[in-house]
């Protein structure tokens, strides 16, 4: 694989005796949407901010594009576009000024591509309205645009699902993901679980302070037992003829009822051929055998939580 | 690139109006006070009965006179009333008018007054804001990822802030010229000005190195001198600025500070030690006309150093704190 454009070695923040960051470490490589979980408060913003060398680290090196953040942080920050934890603006600017501003810190490349962003983020009607009258979807999307005037290689969003609705959600992952096609890679922060599971390809799980986990989504889900659930007309016998399959196979295991009245077990392909036809033969009625694909909002919550770990 | 950076800070504040507010205030205030300075002409010319200046000027110095005799004035009183005295027999024998009305008399009289406590809130108002909004605002994570050094950015917003002033002092001599002008004329910039007295602590006057300046040259020394006591001022707010977070309360310290400080001047003279504070020591132009200043034992270069020292070391802690400064939420 080529080089990663943005790689954490054992990051470490401390403030007066707290630690609010520690061994952080993980590559984002080009083309990846790389999604950054964990629970408010775990460290997901303190880690963006010292990425993006709003703070410094207590220990630990950050490298973007080559550049180290410590040694040469304008050159490794000219690879980077960010927004971190809100859009910030200045609301009595226009969306036009706003841009022009920062175009103006970055030279006359940035200020060329002023429409060409606009354009991207489908904001070229309101450009020249002022801020203020932005709904907080629209300063979404004036954010990113103002993140890709310097034309970066790391894309760095905080939260960029917070205030948009489920459309704009939608229209974010297809533009993230259109960026991330060509090249462009895409770092996610959030806490919102289900968005990024169909947004991101790669994750780190963060939980105070330190990443418990850290891989591709499919490498990270198969390692995990899948559940069967079934739908039959008589639960309580059925139950027992799944204990039965089961136990007769050495698993101690619990068989659940649903709130909607279907069984829940956990068991392997073999095991739920065995049990259609037991139950078949003990008169039962099979309407559904269904496998539930663990979600990452499941994983998360059982690494969270801290007992499945 | 630099004056890029320059320009983007002058727009910002020029769009949040906070500049015009001051401008707005600033055209009523010398409306309000160019007529009420007229106004007293009048009173006076009613009570003196005739509109000659010798009699008010002769007036004048028999009430000084009197105060002089007044066993409860203290010795710096006495001081600055054998100053006055001095001048004003001065200007009698030398048959030079000080009442000569005219917009530059204004000007002049409006700096040396200003000085002391308007001018300066007005730049508190303006340098106050210069980074404490990007702060509040959260606006500062936008400037400071851009791969733009914070020095640099620093820099640039310092710089702003000295034109911001610079164009202050215009504005305030535009409209001081231009609105008391409708009262007392546009004539006047050829006007003698007295220069060179010298009053010493026990209250007596040399006048064996007065001379007479044009009001027009006069005028620019108080300007200049002006605008250089508002850039220690503004270094100042600039480093409180840095220092916290919201610009409401950066611009609260440096107003308890100023407006302490002018009543220190006051008292100042019980208080020798309070001649090292940069507040005392704003009224650099009452050295050009003999104003005793408020601490025995100041002089024009004493205030210009502890101006300048006071100055330097704000903009050194600013430019030290904000390069390290951790930026949390």
């Amino acid at each position: 694989m080529a080089q990663p454009v943005l790689s954490v070695r054992s990051l470490e923040k401390r403030v007066r005796n707290r630690t609010l960051v520690k061994d952080v470490s993980f590559d984002v490589y080009p083309g990846q949407v790389f999604g950054f979980l964990g629970p408010n408060g775990a460290g997901k913003t303190t880690t963006i901010r010292m990425i993006v060398g709003l703070i410094r680290p207590t220990a630990g090196e950050i490298t973007i594009g080559g550049y180290k953040v410590r040694t040469d942080p304008l050159r490794a920050m000219q690879e980077v576009g960010c927004i971190v934890e809100n859009p910030d603006m200045y609301p009595y600017l226009s969306g036009r000024e706003n841009l022009l501003q920062l175009a103006r810190m970055q030279g006359v490349e940035a200020v060329h591509r002023i429409d060409e962003v606009a354009k991207l983020v489908h904001l070229e009607d309101r450009l020249d309205d002022k801020v203020r009258t932005y709904s907080l979807g629209m300063r979404q999307r004036l954010g990113i645009a103002q993140a890709l005037l310097n034309n970066p290689k790391l894309l760095i969003l905080d939260e960029p699902t917070n205030g948009l609705d489920p459309a704009g959600i939608r229209e974010l992952r297809t533009f993230l993901q259109a960026l991330a096609k060509d090249g462009l890679a895409v770092f996610i922060s959030s806490h919102l679980l289900s968005e990024i599971e169909l947004l991101c390809d790669h994750v780190a799980i963060i939980r105070d302070g330190s990443v418990i986990k850290t891989g591709a989504i499919d490498t990270l889900l198969a390692g995990t037992a899948d559940d069967v659930s079934w739908r039959v007309d008589k639960p309580d016998a059925a139950r027992r003829v799944l204990e039965d399959v089961l136990r007769s196979h050495g698993i101690v295991a619990e068989v659940t009822e649903s709130t909607k009245g279907s069984l829940i077990c956990r068991m392997t392909d073999d095991l739920v051929a065995e049990a259609v036809s037991n139950l078949e033969a003990h008169g039962c009625k099979v309407f559904e055998a269904a496998r539930r694909r663990i979600s990452l909002e499941d994983f998360f919550l059982q690494t969270t939580s801290g007992a499945a770990v | 690139m630099f004056w890029q950076l320059v320009s983007n800070e002058i727009v910002k504040m020029l769009r949040k109006r906070r500049f015009q507010v001051v401008m707005a205030i600033l055209l009523v205030l010398m409306a309000v006070f160019s007529y009420a300075e007229h106004e007293a002409i009048l009173v006076m010319v009613r009570q003196l009965g005739t509109t000659d200046w010798h009699v008010r000027l002769q007036q004048e110095i028999t009430h000084d006179l009197n105060r002089l005799h007044n066993p409860f004035a203290s010795a710096a009183e006495k001081a600055g009333i054998q100053a006055t005295l001095a001048e004003a027999q001065y200007e009698l024998s030398h048959n030079i008018n000080p009442y000569a009305p005219g917009a530059p008399s204004f000007m002049h009289t409006f700096m040396d007054e200003g000085i002391t406590l308007l001018i300066p809130l007005f730049v508190i108002v303006i340098a106050s804001d210069m980074v404490s909004s990007e702060m509040s605002g959260g606006t500062i994570k936008m400037l400071l990822t851009r791969g733009v050094s914070r020095t640099r950015i620093l820099a640039s917003k310092l710089v702003a802030l000295f034109l911001l002033v610079a164009m202050l002092f215009a504005a305030i001599a535009i409209t001081s010229y231009v609105v008391s002008g409708a009262f007392f004329g546009y004539g006047g910039f050829g006007l003698p000005v007295i220069m060179g007295f010298q009053t010493s602590a026990n209250g007596t006057v040399d006048i064996s190195h007065v001379y007479t300046l044009p009001q027009w040259e006069y005028l620019l020394m108080t300007f200049g001198l002006g605008f250089f006591a508002c850039l220690a001022v503004a270094s100042l707010a600039f480093m409180v600025s840095t220092l916290v977070r919201s610009t409401a309360s950066s611009m609260g310290i440096m107003m308890a500070g100023l407006i302490a400080g002018t009543l220190l001047t006051a008292l100042a003279s019980n208080w020798t030690l309070a001649k090292y504070l940069p507040v005392v020591n704003l009224q650099l132009m009452n050295y050009l006309n003999g104003t005793p200043p408020p601490v025995a034992g100041m002089t024009f270069a004493f205030s210009l150093g502890v101006l300048v020292i006071w100055s330097a070391a704000a903009l050194v802690i600013s430019f030290q704190v904000f390069a390290r400064k951790d930026i949390m939420g």
